[in-house]
C-alpha cells in the first residue's frame, strides 16, 4: 500500500514538474480553467490544453486609425492591440506585474554593461526572424530609435508618439559577439531600461520604402509614413494579418515562421471592434464573440456578466486609478490649508464602498504610482488625514487657517468660500455617485459644490483649460513607473491638470531619472509622491476594477492589468479547450 | 415633367446649402478635436511633454486653424486648400481619422452596406404592408382587422431602438433554443468570410441581415399598412367598384383588377419617401447591431468632431431624401393621370 502511494506520489510529482516546464510564459504551472484562481495565480489561471485549430473572435473597445504605433497621430491602445500579434517583443509584463524577458527573441536576459554612460545589451536568438526569413537585427533597433526621436537629423517628420527613449539614445551598435548594445547619452539614465521594448517594425522593409533611411532623414520619414499607411504583410510575432478593415476588424492567422516556443493553435483569431459593452455581452451570449476585456467598467454590464452562467467573467483591479484633482489656480483653492481640509472631509472608504464596492472588493488607493501588490508600494498618505472623512479634523484645520464656519457657510475675511464647480465625465455611473457624495462631504464643512458634467466631446477642452475647480477622472499606469511622475506632476507638464507648480516636486521628479537602479528610482518616485501629497491637490481614490469576459471554450486567456493591451499579452497561447 | 424635375432639383440646391451650413456650424461648435488631440498626446507622453509642433500640425492638417466660415467655404469650394478639400472639386476634405480613412472611400464602402439594409427593409415593409393593409380593409371591423391594427399601432408606438433591442433578444433566444447561431447580432458579415463558399457567404449575409432588417422594417411597415388600409377602403367604397360588382364581376377580379390596382397609388408614392425615412432609422439600427454602415460612421464622426465626415454623410443622405421626394412626386403623376406638372 505504502509502495503504491510512493509510486503515485512520484508520478504526480513527475506530472507536476512536466506541467511546470511546459507551462505558459510565466513559467508557472497550470491552475485550471476559470478565473477563480486569478487572485492567487494571476499568470496561470484559466489555463489548459488546446485543441488544434478553431477560430476565436475577440472584441476590442474602439477602432484604430493607422498601422504605425510609433507615430503620435494614430498611436492608441487599440492600435497596440491590432499589431500585438505581428510585432516582435523584447518582453512583457505578466499579470503579476513582473517583467518577463522574451525567451523567444532573446538568448539571455538583457544585461546592463555600463552605468555611465548607461548602456545595455541584447543577445538575439539566431532563429528570431521576420516572416520573410530576414533575421531580426541591429537595424531594426536603430529604425525603432530613429522613429521615436525629435532629432530632425535622424527623422525629418516621424511625428514620434514619445521621445523619452529616442531622444536619450546616443548609439545602437553590434558588438564583437553580435549582441546589440544600446548606449544612452552621457548624463541620461533610464531605470526602466530592462522593460523597454526597443524594436517594432522591420528595417529591411523600411529600406524598400525609404531607401537609405539610416542616413537620410527624409527617407526615414517616408518609411515611417509607409508603415503608418499600409496594412502589414510582414510579421515578427506569432501571427500574421490575413485581412483587415482598418478601425473595424482584423483577422490573424499563425505566422508559419514564428520562432517562439509556444505556437498558436488557432486557425484564425479575429479582432472585432464592438464599442458598446451591452452589445458585446449579447454577442458573447450568442456565440459570435469569444471574449473581451472592455476598457472601462460599466456596472450594469459587470452585474449582468457576473450573473450570466453561460460565460466566464472576472472583475479585478485594472491599470487605471481614479482621483480627485483640485485646480490650484482658483482664488480659494490656491490655499493649501483649504485644500487639505477639503480632502480631509472626503471619505474615500465610504466613496469606494458605495461605488465599486457594490461590485467587488476594493481598497483605497494610497499611492499615486504603485498598487498595493507592487514591491515599491509605500503608503503615501500614512499619517495624513486626507481621504479619511474626518469632518471634525477638517473643521479644526479650517479654523486654524482663519476660516469661519457659521450658518452652514464657510467664510474667510467675511467672504464666502466657493462655490466650486465639481466635474466628471457625463454618463459615468460611479463618478455620478461619487460627485453626490463629495457634494455632501463638502457641505458639512460649509462648502458648496456645483456639479457640472463634462460631455465626452468636451473632456479634452475641459482638462486642457483646467475648466474645473474639482474634477474626478482616471489615469492609467503600468509597472514601468519612471515616466509617470513627470507626466502627472511636473510644473510644466500639460497633464498636470491641477496646475500645481512646486519646485521641490520638480527637483524630486528629476531625481527619478538620475539612477539606473529601479529600486532607487522607485524610492525617488515615492519621495516625489509624498511631496505631491503635501501639496494636497491630487487625492487617489481607488484602483479601478476591470472586467474580462470569455466564452467557456477558450483557455489561456486571462486579464493582465500590467499591460496596456490587457488579455492580448499572450495571444499566441490562446486556444480552444481540448 | 422634365422641366418640373429640373426646377425641383434647382430648388433643392439652396435647401442643401442652408442645411449644410447649419449642420457644419452645429458640428463645429459641439466639439474641439484639437483639445482632444492634446489630451491624447498628454496621456501618451512619457516625459510630460507634447511633441513640438504636433498639435499645430494636426490643426493645420484638418484646417482647424481657420475660422468656421473659412472652413465652410473651403469645404464647399476648396479655394485656399491643399487640394484635398472642396465639394465642387469632388473632395470631401481630410478626416480626423487620418489619411488611411479617406472620407470618400469610407462613404462609398459603407453606402452599399447601409443601402442593402435600407432597401431590403423598405421593400419588405411595403410588401407586408400591402398584404396586411388589404386584408384589414377587406375584413374591416372583424377580428383580423383589429389584430392587424393593434400590431400596426404597436409597431408605430415603439421607438426603433426599443424594437431593435427586443428583436435582438428574441434572436439570441431563438439561437439558444436551436443550439446554433442562425441569427447574428453584430456586424453586416462575419469578420472573415474569404474562405467561405459562395453559398456560405450568402448564408452569412442573410444571417446577419435578418434581425436588423426586421427592426428597421417594422416602423415603416406600420405606417404603410395604415395608408394601404385607408386607400383600399376608399376604393372599395367607390362607385366604379360598386358598378363592377353590380355588373356581376367576380369578387376576386373586382379586388385584383379594380380595387387593388387603384389603391396602390398612394403606397407607390409613399415607398420612395419611406426609403429616406429608413435611412434615418438605420443610424439607430446600425448602432445596435454594430453594422459598419453609414449610420455608425456618422455617429462615430459626431463623437470625434469629424466635421467633414459628418458633412459627407449629410450631403449623401440629403441628396437621397431630395431624390426620393422627387421620385415620389413624379411617380404620383405617372400613376394618376389626373395629376399634371406645371
Amino acid at each position: 500500500m505504502r509502495r503504491k502511494g510512493i509510486v503515485f506520489g512520484t508520478l504526480a510529482l513527475g506530472v507536476t514538474v512536466a506541467l511546470a516546464i511546459t507551462a505558459c510564459s510565466g513559467g508557472a504551472k497550470s491552475t485550471g480553467s476559470g478565473f477563480e484562481a486569478c487572485g492567487k495565480h494571476p499568470t496561470t489561471c484559466n489555463s489548459g490544453d488546446r485543441k488544434d485549430g478553431g477560430e476565436l473572435t475577440w472584441a476590442i473597445s474602439a477602432g484604430w486609425d493607422s498601422w504605425n504605433k510609433n507615430r503620435a497621430k494614430g498611436n492608441s491602445v487599440y492600435l497596440a492591440e491590432a499589431v500585438q500579434g505581428i510585432l516582435p517583443q523584447i518582453g512583457h509584463f505578466n499579470p503579476d506585474g513582473k517583467w518577463w524577458w522574451s525567451r523567444d527573441t532573446l538568448k539571455a536576459k538583457p544585461k546592463l554593461v555600463s552605468k555611465n554612460p548607461q548602456a545595455w545589451k541584447y543577445e538575439l536568438r539566431d532563429d528570431a526572424k521576420w516572416s520573410d526569413g530576414t533575421p531580426i537585427g541591429v537595424d531594426d533597433f536603430i529604425w525603432h530609435w530613429y522613429s521615436l526621436t525629435s532629432d530632425k537629423s535622424k527623422c525629418g517628420d516621424c511625428d514620434p508618439a514619445a521621445t523619452s527613449y529616442g531622444d536619450e539614445v546616443k548609439s545602437i551598435t553590434k558588438d564583437s559577439s553580435g549582441a546589440i548594445v544600446v548606449t544612452l547619452k552621457k548624463g541620461s539614465y533610464d531605470p526602466d531600461w530592462l522593460t523597454k521594448n526597443t524594436i517594432t517594425y522591420p528595417a529591411h522593409i523600411a529600406d524598400k520604402h525609404g531607401k537609405g533611411w539610416k542616413t537620410d532623414p527624409k527617407a526615414m520619414a517616408e518609411s515611417s509614413k509607409w508603415f503608418s499607411d499600409n496594412q502589414p504583410d510582414y510579421s515578427g510575432g506569432p501571427y500574421m494579418i490575413k485581412s483587415a478593415k482598418i478601425g473595424q476588424k482584423e483577422t490573424l492567422v499563425p505566422n508559419p515562421r514564428w520562432y517562439g516556443k509556444i505556437k498558436p493553435t488557432l486557425d484564425k483569431l479575429n479582432l472585432l471592434v464592438v464599442s458598446s459593452q451591452q452589445d458585446m455581452l449579447k454577442a458573447l451570449d450568442n456565440g459570435e464573440l469569444d471574449g473581451a476585456a472592455p476598457e472601462s467598467l460599466d456596472p450594469d454590464v459587470s452585474e449582468q456578466a457576473t450573473g450570466d452562467t453561460g460565460i466566464r467573467s472576472n472583475l479585478a483591479p485594472g491599470p487605471g486609478w481614479e482621483h480627485f484633482d483640485l485646480n490650484v489656480t482658483n482664488k480659494w483653492l490656491k490655499d493649501v490649508k483649504l485644500r487639505e481640509a477639503m480632502l480631509t472631509a472626503i471619505d474615500v472608504d465610504d466613496v469606494n464602498k458605495r461605488t465599486y464596492g457594490q461590485l467587488t472588493k476594493v481598497k483605497r488607493r494610497d499611492n499615486y504610482l504603485f498598487n498595493q501588490k507592487s514591491p515599491y508600494f509605500k503608503d503615501t498618505f500614512a499619517g495624513s488625514s486626507m481621504g479619511t472623512g474626518d469632518i471634525a479634523k477638517a473643521k479644526k484645520m479650517l479654523s486654524a487657517a482663519g476660516y469661519k464656519l457659521s450658518g452652514g457657510k464657510l467664510t474667510k475675511d467675511g467672504k464666502q468660500v466657493g462655490p466650486f464647480t465639481y466635474r466628471y465625465l457625463e454618463g459615468h455611473a460611479m463618478r455620478k455617485t461619487t460627485s453626490e457624495l463629495v457634494q455632501g462631504y463638502l457641505g458639512k464643512i460649509g462648502i458648496k459644490a456645483n456639479i457640472k458634467t463634462i460631455a465626452a466631446s468636451q473632456l479634452g477642452t475641459v482638462l486642457d483649460k483646467s475648466d474645473f475647480d474639482i474634477v474626478e477622472f482616471g489615469w492609467s499606469t503600468d509597472p514601468a513607473f519612471t515616466t509617470a511622475p513627470q507626466q502627472f506632476w511636473d510644473s510644466k507638464s500639460p497633464s498636470n491638470f491641477g496646475r500645481n507648480s512646486d519646485k521641490k516636486v520638480d527637483t524630486a521628479i528629476a531625481k527619478v531619472h538620475s539612477t539606473v537602479d529601479l529600486k532607487e528610482a522607485a524610492g525617488f518616485a515615492n519621495d516625489a509622491g509624498s511631496l505631491v501629497a503635501k501639496d494636497a491637490y491630487i487625492l487617489p481614490v481607488v484602483t479601478t476594477p476591470v472586467l474580462i469576459v470569455t466564452s467557456k471554450k477558450v483557455v489561456n486567456v486571462r486579464d493582465n492589468w500590467a499591460s496596456q493591451i490587457r488579455a492580448l499579452y499572450n495571444m499566441e497561447e490562446w486556444g480552444i479547450k481540448k | 415633367m422634365f422641366i418640373y424635375a429640373i426646377r425641383r432639383l434647382l430648388i433643392a440646391i439652396p435647401v442643401l446649402i442652408a442645411a449644410s451650413m447649419f449642420s457644419f456650424l452645429l458640428v463645429d461648435l459641439s466639439s474641439d478635436p484639437v483639445a482632444d488631440y492634446k489630451l491624447q498626446l498628454a496621456s501618451q507622453s512619457t516625459n510630460g511633454e507634447i511633441p513640438k509642433g504636433a498639435v499645430h500640425e494636426f490643426a493645420a492638417h484638418l484646417y482647424l486653424d481657420r475660422s468656421v466660415p473659412e472652413r465652410y467655404w473651403l469645404w464647399l469650394t476648396g479655394i485656399g486648400g491643399r487640394g484635398d478639400i472642396g465639394l465642387l472639386r469632388g473632395k470631401f476634405g481630410p478626416s480626423i481619422l487620418g489619411d488611411n480613412n479617406p472620407i470618400g472611400a469610407e462613404i462609398s464602402d459603407r453606402f452599399m452596406i447601409t443601402f442593402r439594409l435600407v432597401l431590403i427593409a423598405t421593400l419588405a415593409a411595403i410588401v407586408i404592408a400591402i398584404v396586411t393593409g388589404v386584408i384589414s380593409a377587406v375584413k374591416q371591423y372583424r377580428r383580423v382587422d383589429y389584430a392587424l391594427t393593434f400590431v400596426g399601432f404597436l409597431a408605430l408606438a415603439m421607438p426603433t431602438f426599443w424594437i431593435a433591442a427586443l428583436i435582438k433578444e428574441t434572436g439570441i433566444w431563438a439561437n439558444q433554443q436551436a443550439g446554433t447561431t442562425i441569427f447574428y447580432t453584430i456586424g453586416a458579415t462575419s469578420p472573415d468570410t474569404s474562405d467561405y463558399s459562395a453559398m456560405g457567404k450568402a448564408g452569412d449575409i442573410v444571417g446577419h441581415l435578418i434581425l436588423p432588417t426586421l427592426a428597421l422594417m417594422l416602423h415603416g411597415y406600420a405606417a404603410a399598412s395604415r395608408y394601404q388600409r385607408a386607400a383600399m377602403l376608399e376604393v372599395l367604397d367607390s362607385d366604379y367598384v360598386r358598378l363592377a360588382r353590380a355588373k356581376g364581376v367576380r369578387n376576386r377580379t373586382v379586388m385584383r383588377r379594380h380595387a387593388l390596382r387603384t389603391s396602390l397609388t398612394p403606397i407607390a408614392t409613399f415607398a420612395p419617401l419611406s426609403i429616406a425615412a429608413a435611412l434615418s432609422g438605420a443610424i439607430i439600427v446600425e448602432r445596435i447591431f454594430n453594422w459598419e454602415g453609414m449610420g455608425l460612421y456618422v455617429l462615430e464622426s459626431i463623437q470625434k468632431g469629424d466635421s467633414f465626415a459628418v458633412m459627407a454623410f449629410l450631403l449623401v443622405s440629403g441628396m437621397l431624401v431630395i431624390a426620393a421626394n422627387l421620385v415620389s412626386d413624379l411617380l404620383y403623376g405617372w400613376l394618376d393621370p389626373r395629376i399634371r406638372y406645371e
